[in-house]
């Protein structure tokens, strides 16, 4: 009896140093952050500018759910910002040049977004190619087809219901930011409440104990890349609303801001461990981190180098602190 | 007269791991300049004890003394660079590098590499132990194992120890290839290097050396020269004996049959092997490492193909097995090795018990997971196995072995199969969870549970099984029902000596 007590207790000490620091030291880095740049600005802590920051976030947070899911299993997906921009395209050439009705164009778009994702988990979770590679090289076919159907041009887009998703309003919160909550409610729920999301957690854990506990390890990583692939379409609609065209290189470097959200998030590289709650705190960190250096009027390019310092600063930290745990 | 110099002494050495006594108080001699083979059970500490020699291990008490003066090994290296190498089972070769490249892997001359010259100095070492049949040049994952096995050997050697450790360096060796490994042992015995030899094959073992010692059990049994043994009285010296009461007394609850494998053959792993299995019976497998009993279940479990042969279940013959279809026809596999394929451990507990049982606790057609019955379900598996834990959620990494071997028993008890495949459940876990796991098996054949069991230690299998089954090199040797079964005979059927 005395021994449970004392385990317990070291049990509590190890999750507290490993989970919770990665996940709340991520909130505190954002409220901290928030801080800095209310106080260095007064543009900044304002209604308004937060409604900008939380509709500028959602177009790459929306892919960051399906990237924590990647992540968790042990993947990536290179072929994200390039997905976005055939979405884009697609869905100006079916509504404008096709004269298609937008809804159904919607739903087009996003099946051919799962048929890429279906092409690159398969041949991850089947023939075994590294999703370093096949995303690699997805993304170069991907961009390659959006140039080619447009001829390198954006193709206009105007169209009410595409307005709405696009730059729409609804009781003064921009649309894409309920669309937005919608995947992060729904995202999470799945993976932490559904079958599903247990079976992703067990393959990025431990592939062989998942295929021995007879879960269909392939269908899983197929499942997951779709999803990815389909939220990259929702993504590249959205865009394309925003911008009023399609555009065929929208999207790009896309890729960048997504993996660093998710892992500020505390998602593992090694797999197995991560939560959508946390993508969606890196999400805004990177988001308010734009915005706020915007605001102050700082360099593009001193934007990417802080940027940069920020990502190899979270991941740095938490490499750190799995080790420690490990240790233990 | 000659003096007889030791290289190495061992004075009463011990070290255990939790649960067992891996060695207890061990203490024996090797001659300077000849061939010591060590020979045992599957566990009876001869790698252990290698370890403590290399410096992998450091021993809990007892010193080990080489050339004359006591040394204490803190790393690897220390013991490398006192002129003690390893060549270990398990190769340590890069196979996309090509044969020289890796003989001097780490020891380059040049910064810029002359390929030619590494080549042909490759060559002339190669030929000089006898190995010319292998190309400097070729990439050694083209090189078959027995090649490979060779040139670990060579590479060793060349290296110029004093000591050469050797275990089981002929395991995947030809005959042909075996004389060329005596001929290289002869030539360093020769040169004046001394040699350990550690094998399962006996007769190789009392044909190449000089001296033998058996362990058994983590104890020293005899040092003696070979020409003081056969291989009965090896085997002999090895069995073990001993007999606790720590087994439940065994109610026999044999049925019907459940599971019926015909002639299971994967080329290299298993052959021919026919077995069946009752309900409420629990059905052993002994063997030798490697003697294809893992590698058999794996097949019967769909985790690994297998090339001819037919399973049927309940009379109905299986095809395309997979685990899922395995899972669904109510089997379960409670793997040997805890990390590789037994848990998530950077998941929860509660996680892993129900991970194989999910469709039980989650609705058909989303899988939204209904976590109280989830709950209540893992709870009660926490009583009934007394797993000891403070909290489901916290990750199944931070419990005992014990307790995590019973986590693995749960998740499959949990599915309440008709089949469980038990592979080794007991190692590495103290002596009080063993005896609460024999329980639990006992009771669960009580419930018609059919059991196969996978066990290294000879007396686990006496103790609680119905029959035994004796698999040596890959096929099934010998099977035993529980009254006609004993110590003796079932080492010597692993040996494949058996004569009835």
């Amino acid at each position: 009896m005395k021994s449970i007590s004392v385990n317990s207790k070291k049990d509590r000490q190890l999750e507290s140093l490993g989970t919770v620091l990665q996940k709340w030291g991520v909130f505190i880095g954002l409220i901290l952050l928030m801080l800095f740049f209310s106080i260095k600005s007064r543009h900044f802590f304002s209604i308004p500018n937060f409604l900008n920051i939380a509709r500028q976030t959602s177009i790459t947070a929306i892919i960051a759910v399906g990237m924590t899911y990647v992540i968790i299993i042990n993947g990536i997906d290179l072929s994200v910002g390039a997905i976005v921009g055939l979405a884009g395209v697609l869905c100006a050439v079916f509504i404008t040049n096709l004269g298609m009705n937008p809804l159904l164009a919607i739903v087009l778009v996003l099946a051919v977004s799962a048929v890429i994702g279906l092409i690159i988990g398969a041949t991850v979770a089947y023939i075994k190619i590294p999703p370093f590679i096949i995303t690699l090289a997805m993304q170069q076919i991907v961009r390659g087809v959006a140039f080619v159907i447009t001829s390198g041009y954006p193709v206009y887009l105007k169209n009410p219901l595409m307005n709405t998703i696009g730059r729409g309003f609804f009781l003064g919160i921009p649309t894409p930011v309920y669309i937005m909550a919608v995947i992060f409610i729904a995202g999470g729920f799945m993976l932490h409440r559904m079958r599903l999301g247990r079976y992703i957690y067990a393959v990025g854990g431990n592939i062989q104990t998942a295929r021995l506990s007879g879960i269909k390890v392939e269908r899983v990583i197929v499942i997951v890349y779709i999803l990815i692939a389909v939220f990259c379409g929702i993504s590249g609609v959205i865009l394309s609303g925003r911008l009023s065209s399609g555009t065929p290189n929208a999207g790009t470097g896309f890729e960048m801001d997504v993996i660093a959200a998710t892992i500020l998030g505390g998602t593992s590289f090694a797999g197995g461990e991560g939560t959508v709650f946390g993508t969606l705190i890196g999400a805004l960190l990177m988001g308010v981190l734009s915005n706020g250096l915007n605001i102050m009027n700082v360099d593009p390019y001193i934007q990417m180098i802080i940027k940069g310092f920020v990502i190899f600063l979270a991941v740095f930290l938490s490499v750190i602190n799995s080790r420690k745990s490990e240790e233990k | 007269m000659n003096e007889t110099t030791y290289i190495l002494e061992y004075h009463g050495i011990t070290k255990g791991f939790p649960g067992v006594q891996a060695l207890d108080d061990v203490s024996f001699k090797i001659e300077t300049g000849t061939v010591h083979a060590l020979v045992g059970e599957n566990g009876a500490g001869k790698s252990t004890l290698m370890k403590v020699t290399g410096g992998a291990y450091i021993p809990e008490g007892g010193e080990v003394v080489y050339k004359g003066e006591k040394v204490s090994f803190l790393q690897p290296a220390d013991a490398l660079q006192k002129g003690i190498r390893t060549v270990y089972q398990e190769l340590n070769l890069v196979e996309k590098l090509k044969v020289h490249e890796n003989m001097f892997l780490g020891s380059e001359e040049h910064v810029v590499l002359r390929d030619k010259e590494e080549s042909v100095k490759a060559r002339a070492i190669l030929t000089d132990y006898g190995l010319e049949k292998i190309d400097p040049r070729r990439q050694v994952g083209r090189l078959s194992i027995g090649e490979r096995q060779l040139l670990e050997i060579a590479k060793s050697a060349w290296a110029n120890p004093d000591l050469l450790i050797m275990d089981e360096p002929s395991s995947s060796l030809s005959s042909s290839e075996i004389e060329i490994l005596f001929n290289l042992i002869k030539r360093l015995r020769k040169e004046g290097k001394t040699i350990i030899y550690i094998s399962h094959k006996l007769t190789e073992v009392l044909e190449i050396s000089d001296n033998i010692t058996v362990l058994r059990d983590g104890k020293h049994v005899i040092t003696a020269p070979n020409k003081e043994f056969t291989e009965e009285t090896l085997i002999t010296h090895m069995v073990n004996r001993k007999m606790g009461k720590q087994y439940p007394e065994r109610v026999s609850n044999v049925g019907e049959v459940v599971l019926e494998v015909e002639n299971l053959t994967r080329a290299g792993k298993f052959k021919d092997c026919s077995f069946t299995l009752h309900r409420g019976e629990i059905l052993g497998f002994s063997g030798l490492m490697g003697a294809g009993r893992t590698e058999l279940m794996r097949a019967v479990f769909g985790l690994d193909p297998y090339d001819s042969g037919t399973i049927r279940l309940r009379g109905k013959r299986v095809n395309h097995i997979s685990p899922s279809k395995a899972k669904d026809l109510g089997m379960g596999f409670v793997s040997e090795d805890r990390r590789l394929d037994g848990l998530v451990l950077c998941r929860s507990t509660k996680e892993n018990t129900v991970l194989p049982n999910l469709l039980s606790y989650s609705k058909r057609l989303f899988g939204v997971i209904n976590r109280k019955q989830e709950n209540e379900a893992v709870d009660a598996q926490k009583e009934a196995l007394n797993i000891k834990y403070a909290n489901k959620d916290h990750k199944v990494k931070y419990l005992s072995g014990g307790n995590q071997q019973k986590v693995i028993l749960s998740k499959w008890l949990l599915m309440e199969p008709e089949i469980l495949i038990m592979d080794e459940p007991t190692r590495g876990i103290d002596v009080g969870a063993k005896k609460e796991i024999y329980d639990i098996i006992h009771e669960l054949s009580l419930e018609d549970l059919g059991v196969l069991l996978i066990s290294s230690e000879n007396d686990e299998l006496l103790g609680l099984c119905d029959r035994i089954i004796v698999m040596h090199d890959g096929s099934i040797e010998k099977e035993f029902a529980r009254e006609e079964a004993n110590a003796d005979d079932l080492l010597l059927a692993a040996f494949g000596r058996f004569k009835s």
